[in-house]
């Protein structure tokens, strides 16, 4: 006699992991070949191809060899935890095997210890073995101390992580089911249903709701924690993961696969489902991501909306009889329950009218104001602060994500006031056509409202202008002021034209006054003074955390930085602090260092503000045969001139200038596209765009720049003018050369 | 003792066991038969504890056996088709058991499988089907255990095996009061061994009688009467069956043999006599009083 525990029972234990072994030995097979083989392979050929590496190269050959290995080791993981699953629990489906288990003096819980633990083993004493043999060869090559332990110890981590959950997982399939095939289906459900359904969900929202704002860290940290796959995989990027929700499902899920698995029929043998019970559970939230998943799908193709509801019965009838077929393994069910699968219909008629029919007011829910405890107001031209805000300032114009939002929150009530107003403008009269975003995000009581209106770039600008005016609002807005700034050790000063000038600074002192000083501007900077100011610096800040080793060769903005700030012509106490500390100023780029610059502008767009350009438009035909590329459309037209004949398009056509003269005009309208980011009362014009080319032509040193809007000089719309008519001078004199 | 008071076990719609109520007394070697379907293996998986009763209460001395790991020590359940795992031996099972079954009898076990001219180290799988069955037998019985659940286990049997593991229950029963219960079709098989029947149809217990009783209680008589007689002329016998072809009767009939002689000597037949009935015509006839009369179906 043997110990024979409530929830283990070592002889079981053994004899599942001998009949078993087969597995065991093939995992131990690939991880043998995975990690120690291959590790004495790669510093084999490592050690042929460097006579004498340095010590960094075989640190990063090693950090390479692991991260990669454990990374492909994670994969395989789940391929080994999903086979031990259905190893562990095979004989469940079997009434041969069942009858032979339950009849024995061994209680239930222990049977399941030792299958359960017979899981865990199969993979992780292997792993565990094959990864410990790879030290001793990493020690012989002479590789000993430079071991990443940490990253080692990470990854080492997230295998088992990720083996646990979807062993779980299928355990749990396999608790559920009575045979092997529909296990092993309802593992797949279980890791990939719950994320389609969130993404479905989403999609719909996104769809139906014209106001709906996507939180995307919500929507991400949901994907994640819906699949242990998704969340540990997405860990490879960012290097973190649910540990804690994963140690807490994986419980969960082992103590739910215990207790069903001592509840579980015997009789439930062969059949699809163990516990008839359980079928409406697994058979309509399937019918309901069919609905949805084949509506769309037919939607996007047909690009109607009859299509869409033809998806959807479609994929409801499909699963239907696919969930019926396999619960009965017969086909001939595939008819069965149509009474339930009409209320089913019914059921998802109303689901889908809410958003189809906005019949809860979701878009044209406004706040109350006398409710409303803080507000934060995001346009497009205020996103790159934001992101700024997080030392990503080259952010372009992207959505803020939802921590952003609570982080630009105001309890001003001005602020409010304005927020408040412009929400009920946006419901008052929706612009789903219009350029501009307005995201508005309300906090009233507990609760919270978050919605995303079109807006015109008109009240866009008007808006900005209103809002910026309120202290409250800019405090909120730029990154100086974040209340959570860590304690900042250094500072970058770089040239917003050039590439290669800047310098970087530790005086506490400095940092300490530049960071008071940038308060004071900004505080003290209207909008209107915004409208004019030109960037004369950049900064970044740096914390201990962000802050690269003192001998790192400076870099720019490739780093990440704590925060990044544009210092203008208008910032004085800022100017003052930098002139004190002796922090040079750059000059602002001149036409002798620019060989040329590439105009490409847009002839309709540019015509619609310089009148002197509208000959030119006239004489081109209307903008459909060139939309539709379609050279037969033109015969239309023989009055005017084709795009084939010519080379001149309505859209976007170049010129290049190298006068100068224009070159040095072109400058002086031109702001460091960093720079402008960081100024929401300034605007790109969205006519043209020009790049700069250095006379050598072999270095790239001059930094991305953008033409102001309402700034473009007379000289370039002269010069465009005078290569037009040139242009359509030579088309009609020699058509054929033209073209 | 085993004790089953109105057990009942369904399969979905389906009622495998239907308010079954018996007694099986120790020391006795109780026949399970019954036409297909009837619930004689559902029966067995419910003593072996492999099902839980929907309904009833099913108890071994007064307890029950779901999950009751000290009644299952004491029980061994040899199903229709025994599992053995794979690539496993005789000796690699009887080491299994052993640690299983505190009073496995190890030396029992090495002389009962050469005495079945059985190599304990050769591959179960490579094993006839009465082998496989042979060797479920040998570890039944050195398990040591006070109950033995045998479905269909004689089936695939050689007559010699047969015998032998008839004798081998019987030694047992002799020797250490165990009480092997054994579900069969062989009814022939069933007669040579069983102390008690208990017959099962379509989930219910039609009877559950001491063999000896009932052979005595049963009886097939053969008459010639002078004038043509029917059913109806005898109704102070408990007739099951009754065929007759002109003036000579065949009746199927239970009841004392004193009672029966008497009420045909009061009939002054022609001729008469009294007839033994084997268990399998006691199967055919009570089964077909609750209407299991297949060859109607032929003839």
């Amino acid at each position: 006699m043997t110990s024979n525990g409530s929830f283990f029972d070592h002889v079981q234990y053994k004899s599942r992991m001998k009949q078993g072994s087969w597995l065991t030995g093939l995992i131990t097979g690939v991880l043998f070949f995975t990690l120690p083989v291959a590790l004495a392979m790669t510093i084999g050929n490592f050690s042929r191809r460097y006579d004498l590496p340095t010590l960094e190269q075989k640190v990063r050959m090693i950090e390479n060899f692991y991260s990669n290995s454990l990374a492909l080791v994670m994969s395989f993981s789940i391929l080994c935890a999903v086979l031990a699953a259905l190893n562990a629990w095979g004989y469940l489906n079997s009434r041969k095997q069942i009858d032979f288990y339950h009849s024995l003096p061994v209680r239930r819980g222990a049977l399941f210890g030792a299958g359960f633990a017979f899981g865990l083993s199969a993979f992780l004493l292997p792993f565990a073995a094959m990864l410990a043999l790879s030290l001793p060869v990493a020690a012989i090559n002479g590789y000993s101390a430079l071991l990443p332990w940490s990253l080692i110890g990470r990854y080492v981590l997230r295998v088992l992580y990720l083996y646990l959950a979807v062993f779980c997982l299928s355990t749990a399939a396999s608790m559920l089911c009575g045979h092997t095939l529909v296990a092993l289906m309802g593992t797949g459900v279980f890791l990939i249903a719950p994320p389609v359904l969130i993404l479905l969900i989403n999609y719909t929202y996104q769809v139906y709701f014209e106001t709906f704002f996507s939180n995307s860290v919500l929507l991400e940290s949901l994907l994640r924690r819906s699949s242990p796959v998704v969340d540990l995989f997405m860990s490879l990027n960012d290097d973190r993961f649910g540990a804690l929700w994963w140690g807490l499902l994986i419980l969960l899920l082992a103590g739910l696969s215990a207790f069903a698995y001592v509840r579980r029929p015997s009789e439930g043998a062969e059949r699809a489902i163990a516990f008839p019970a359980a079928r409406p559970f697994i058979r309509f939230p399937l019918i309901f991501i069919a609905s949805l998943g084949m509506g769309y799908f037919f939607e996007s193709i047909g690009d109607y909306e009859g299509w869409l509801l033809f998806g959807f019965a479609a994929g409801a009838l499909f699963m239907n009889m696919l969930v019926q077929c396999i619960f009965d393994f017969d086909i001939r069910s595939a008819f069965k329950g149509l009474r339930s699968l009409g209320v089913y219909a019914l059921c998802f008629a109303a689901f889908f009218s809410v958003f189809r029919f906005d019949l809860f007011g979701y878009d044209r829910r406004l706040p109350k104001l006398e409710r409303v405890t803080s507000a934060a107001v995001v346009l497009d031209s205020t996103t790159s602060l934001l992101w700024a805000a997080d030392g990503d300032y080259y952010g372009y114009h992207r959505s803020p994500t939802f921590d952003m939002l609570e982080r630009v929150a105001s309890d001003d009530p001005e602020v409010i006031r304005l927020a408040v107003e412009l929400a009920e403008a946006a419901v008052a009269n929706p612009l789903p056509e219009a350029p501009g975003q307005l995201i508005l995000s309300f906090r009233q009581g507990t609760g919270r409202l978050t919605r995303a209106y079109r807006i015109s770039e008109e009240a866009a600008a008007a808006a900005l202008r209103q809002l910026y005016d309120q202290p409250a609002f800019r405090k909120k807005l730029y990154p100086i002021f974040r209340g959570d700034l860590p304690a900042l050790i250094q500072v970058d000063a770089y040239d917003p034209f050039r590439y290669d000038r800047g310098a970087n600074y530790r005086s506490a002192e400095l940092i300490e006054e530049l960071t008071q000083a940038l308060r004071q501007d900004v505080e003290a900077t209207s909008a209107d003074a915004m409208a004019q100011a030109r960037c004369v610096l950049m900064l970044s800040f740096y914390d201990e955390r962000t802050a690269p080793p003192e001998d790192d060769r400076y870099t720019g903005y490739n780093r990440l930085s704590t925060c990044s700030v544009a210092v203008f012509d208008n910032y004085r106490n800022t100017l003052e602090v930098l002139r004190r500390h002796g922090v040079p100023l750059p000059e602002r780029l001149s036409a002798n260092e620019v060989e040329s610059a590439s105009v490409s502008y847009s002839l309709e767009r540019l015509a619609d503000q310089y009148p002197v350009l509208h000959p030119y438009l006239a004489v081109l035909p209307p903008a459909d045969p060139e939309y539709q590329g379609d050279p037969e459309l033109y015969a239309k037209y023989p009055e005017k001139v084709s795009v084939y004949e010519s080379g001149i398009s309505r859209y976007w056509n170049n010129y290049t200038a190298r006068d100068s003269a224009l070159i040095a005009a072109l400058l002086e309208s031109l702001e460091p596209r960093s720079a402008l980011y960081l100024n929401p009362l300034r605007r790109e014009t969205m006519a043209l765009s020009v790049n700069l080319f250095e006379p050598d032509g072999l270095t790239y040193s001059l930094q991305e720049t953008a033409m102001l809007e309402g700034e473009v000089p007379n000289e370039l719309i002269e010069a465009i003018a005078a290569n037009l008519r040139e242009t359509l001078a030579i088309a009609a004199g020699a058509p054929e050369q033209a073209s | 003792m085993i004790e089953a008071i109105s057990v009942t076990k369904r399969f979905d719609q389906i009622i495998a066991v239907n308010e079954i109520t018996s007694q099986i007394r120790p020391g006795a070697v109780f026949g399970l038969v019954g036409s297909n379907g009837a619930g004689k293996s559902t029966f067995l998986r419910l003593l072996a504890g492999v099902l839980k009763p929907d309904e009833g209460s099913l108890t071994i001395d007064g307890q029950p056996i779901f999950e009751n790991t000290g009644i299952k020590r004491r029980c061994f359940y040899i199903s229709d088709e025994q599992y053995f795992f794979p690539n496993t031996t005789p000796d690699a099972l009887r080491s299994f058991y052993a640690s299983i079954y505190p009073n496995f009898d190890n030396a029992r076990f090495f002389h009962l499988m050469e005495g079945f001219s059985l190599d304990p180290k050769r591959k179960i799988s490579t094993f006839s089907k009465g082998m496989k069955k042979q060797v479920s037998v040998i570890c039944a019985i050195s398990a040591g255990v006070e109950y033995i659940f045998a479905d269909e286990t004689f089936d695939g049997l050689d007559p010699v095996a047969r015998q032998a593991v008839k004798g081998l229950l019987a030694a047992d029963i002799a020797e250490r009061g165990i009480t092997p219960v054994i579900a069969s079709h062989n009814l022939r098989e069933l007669e040579d061994i069983c102390d008690h029947v208990g017959l099962l149809h379509r989930g219910g217990i039609l009877f559950s009688r001491d063999l000896e009783d009932m052979m005595q209680d049963a009886h097939k008589v053969q008459a010639a009467f002078s004038a043509p007689v029917t059913r109806e002329d005898f109704p102070e016998l408990d007739i099951l069956r009754f065929e007759a072809r002109g003036s000579l009767v065949t009746m199927t009939l239970r009841g004392r043999a004193e009672q029966i002689e008497a009420a045909m000597q009061a009939r002054t037949p022609l001729f008469w006599e009294l007839l033994p009935l084997s268990l399998e015509e006691i199967f055919i006839d009570e089964t077909e009083v609750v209407g299991y009369d297949i060859k109607r179906l032929l003839f």
